[in-house]
């Protein structure tokens, strides 16, 4: 496998006008070694779990335990009817204490505090550990966790992850690599988006043969506290922490207009619609959608003068309301045909 | 440009297997021939009108009329602020009478009743004619009716059976492929309820739509007379120029895509206003969420999955299509 590529003292700008427009990952490696949550990290893992405590809520956070025997692989149950984990609640602080509990097991259980939002539940965190990088509207998250494996997925952000405390692993696959990836359901999900059925490490390729092909274009990295990866929007990455504390915390932004609502409706509605039709007339919407969704040939409306254009093609704030009524109602309306 | 295969005593099966099995087009000639109102209209266009006219009613439909200046070309005007025709209202016999008296004019308007669905408008009409076996039941029978037109280049969402009773047709056509060289125009306001094509075929304009000599490339065309019929498949492009004062065609679309789940145009609109405005690199992203989910590009998404964790989007079962409608509505409301 091939390892993501490095660069060190990137500027700020070089990451915006020469990264970012590549849509390519790229580890930065001690991006954040400055922050005091990674020089308390380095003590170890106790100093570092205080000096994040200091800065947390009382209020109960949603944590996920799975047994032993899952070998921190939170996945779904071996016949798909539920997850191979389950829900709790506690305090930050008293999450803590919990994961310290766990050290000295021979078999401990595999615990996680996922995207916990800075902002909301760290008061005061980011004034001291202040954000590399990542445009001012990105909003930071922090991954609490000990040994675990989170399975493939992609999310509808770029993404600066920085390592705190442990060590990481990340696996990553370009979004084209979706057919080969054998991604499980939509409507219910163990972390609120589609997972890859794989697992990456340890993957029965006689069950998903295509899995071979995606490991073929798959990078990996291996990120220490104070290093940081740039993963452009909807790369498929699998997450291994490896030691017995491992907090990492990432920013996720999207340059996307925030009135154009989630592009999951405007998928669902064509997995309604499009997926069920014959697959001749699936082969034909393809060629419309590349042409005037995915702009596949260019702008598909230069040769239209703009007052002409329509309210889809640009869409005006004033007119979103106005669309978001009609697409309403033509779901409203009866079925017919 | 090359002509539209033509096939002599085709089959049923052969039609089934080697024509809309292989999705192409092809010419039947003289399929509908022996049609009463084929043959009233080989006795002249009066002779035809009368026929129709037994069997229309009172209703009034709408008619296009354009000027003599347009051409018979029934598009939007320079600005593309509006229409270049108008429409107005006559019932089909009076219609009738207007098109045969416009052809004792030097400079005739363009008029057209287009689609006027056989079924409702003329009672009986279908018993007198039937419909050629290639037609499965469930397709619907249009007529349309008008002097010499010229059809900008479209597309409908159904496969069509095309069969001249009266004048002359040129069908020129092209693939679903050839869409970005028709430069398409808006999708909100159109001549006639879809996109048409910016370009004029019959003075295409190759400094302003170069690409679209490449769509010429890919063309076929057919003339067609009365009898004939062409069967075009799902969604390619057609330009039709009706040449003669008195042109009648009958077509059937119809498609083959389960009822309920939505107009593909719908579901369309919904991905152009969310993800047509997103950032590019975004955009890009997304076609290989659609390809892999919605095009199945990637074959079943779902083959992996047992049955029941698929989801209700995998394989939707009728009685579920309401729950799923109003539950992406309360998705779409909560943004």
């Amino acid at each position: 496998m091939k390892a993501i590529e490095e660069r060190s003292g990137v500027t700020s700008e070089q990451f915006h006008n020469e990264i970012r427009p590549r849509a390519l990952p790229i580890v930065l490696r001690g991006l954040v070694k400055d922050w005091p949550a990674v020089k308390a990290a380095l003590q170890g893992p106790h100093e570092c779990a205080d000096y994040i405590a200091d800065f947390a809520t009382d209020k109960p956070q949603k944590i996920g335990v799975g047994a032993p025997e899952i070998n921190g692989l939170f996945h779904y149950d071996d016949e798909l009817r539920g997850l191979n984990f389950g829900w709790g609640a506690e305090s930050v602080t008293n999450y803590f204490d919990r994961l310290i509990d766990e050290f000295d097991k021979v078999a401990p259980s595999s615990m996680a505090m996922q995207a916990l939002p800075v902002h909301e539940e760290l008061i005061g965190f980011e004034e001291q550990n202040p954000r590399p990088f990542a445009p001012s509207y990105a909003t930071p998250y922090m991954w609490i966790g000990n040994a675990l494996k989170v399975a493939t997925h992609s999310d509808a952000y770029e993404n600066i992850a920085c390592v705190i405390s442990g060590c990481r692993q990340f696996t990553i696959f370009p979004p084209e690599q979706i057919g080969n990836l054998y991604m499980g359901p939509l409507h219910f999900t163990p972390a609120g988006t589609p997972i890859s059925m794989v697992h990456l490490t340890n993957p029965d390729y006689e069950k998903f043969p295509k899995f071979a092909a995606a490991m073929e274009s798959a990078q990996f990295v291996d990120l220490l506290p104070g290093d940081a990866l740039y993963l452009p929007y909807q790369w498929y990455h699998h997450v291994e922490s490896k030691t017995k504390f491992n907090i990492l915390l990432n920013y996720w932004w999207s340059d996307a207009r925030k009135d154009i609502g989630s592009p999951w409706n405007a998928l669902m509605q064509n997995m309604l619609s499009i997926s069920h039709m014959p697959p001749e007339q699936r082969i034909i919407w393809r060629t419309i959608f590349d042409h005037f969704v995915f702009h596949l040939n260019g702008d598909p409306w230069a040769h239209i003068p703009p007052h002409a254009r329509g309210p889809l093609a640009h869409v005006s704030p004033d007119d979103v309301a106005k669309v978001q009524q009609y697409i309403i109602s033509q779901l409203q309306n009866r079925p017919n045909k | 440009m090359k002509p539209i295969e033509e096939r002599e005593n085709l089959s049923e099966e052969q039609f089934l297997n080697e024509i809309r099995g292989q999705v192409k087009p092809v010419v039947i000639r003289g399929l509908v021939k022996d049609w009463p109102v084929v043959k009233a209209a080989q006795v002249s266009d009066a002779e035809c009108a009368a026929y129709i006219s037994r069997f229309a009613g009172p209703e009034q439909y709408k008619i296009g009329v354009a000027p003599f200046e347009a051409k018979g070309l029934l598009h939007y005007n320079k600005e593309l602020k509006g229409l270049n025709f108008e429409w107005e209202h006559a019932d089909v016999g009076n219609f009738l009478q207007i098109l045969l008296d416009e052809g004792d004019f030097d400079n005739p308007r363009g008029l057209a009743l287009q689609a006027l669905r056989v079924a409702n408008s003329l009672l009986g009409f279908e018993n007198a004619n039937p419909r050629p076996s290639f037609a499965p039941a469930h397709a619907n029978p249009h007529m349309w009716i008008g002097n010499a037109l010229k059809i900008a280049t479209h597309s409908d969402t159904a496969e069509n059976l095309a069969c001249v009773v009266a004048g002359e047709r040129r069908f020129t056509i092209f693939p679903p492929d050839q869409i970005s060289n028709l430069y398409i125009g808006p999708l909100h306001f159109t001549p006639a309820g879809t996109p048409v094509s910016m370009v004029h075929l019959t003075e295409p304009d190759f400094e302003k739509y170069p690409k679209f000599a490449q769509a010429l490339e890919h063309a076929q065309y057919v003339d067609l007379f009365p009898g004939d019929a062409l069967y075009l498949p799902f969604r390619w492009y057609h330009h039709v120029e009706a040449s003669k004062k008195f042109n009648i065609l009958l077509n059937y679309w119809w498609t083959d895509a389960r009822p309920g789940i939505g107009s593909a145009f719908t579901a369309l609109n919904h991905a152009l206003y969310s993800i047509g405005n997103m950032p590019p690199e975004q955009r890009d992203a997304w076609r290989e969420v659609f390809d892999h989910f919605v095009f199945h590009k990637h074959g079943d998404p779902w083959a992996h999955i047992p049955d029941h964790a698929r989801g209700p989007l995998a394989n939707v079962k009728d009685e579920d299509i309401a729950a799923i409608r109003e539950n992406l509505i309360e998705q779409i409301r909560n943004g």
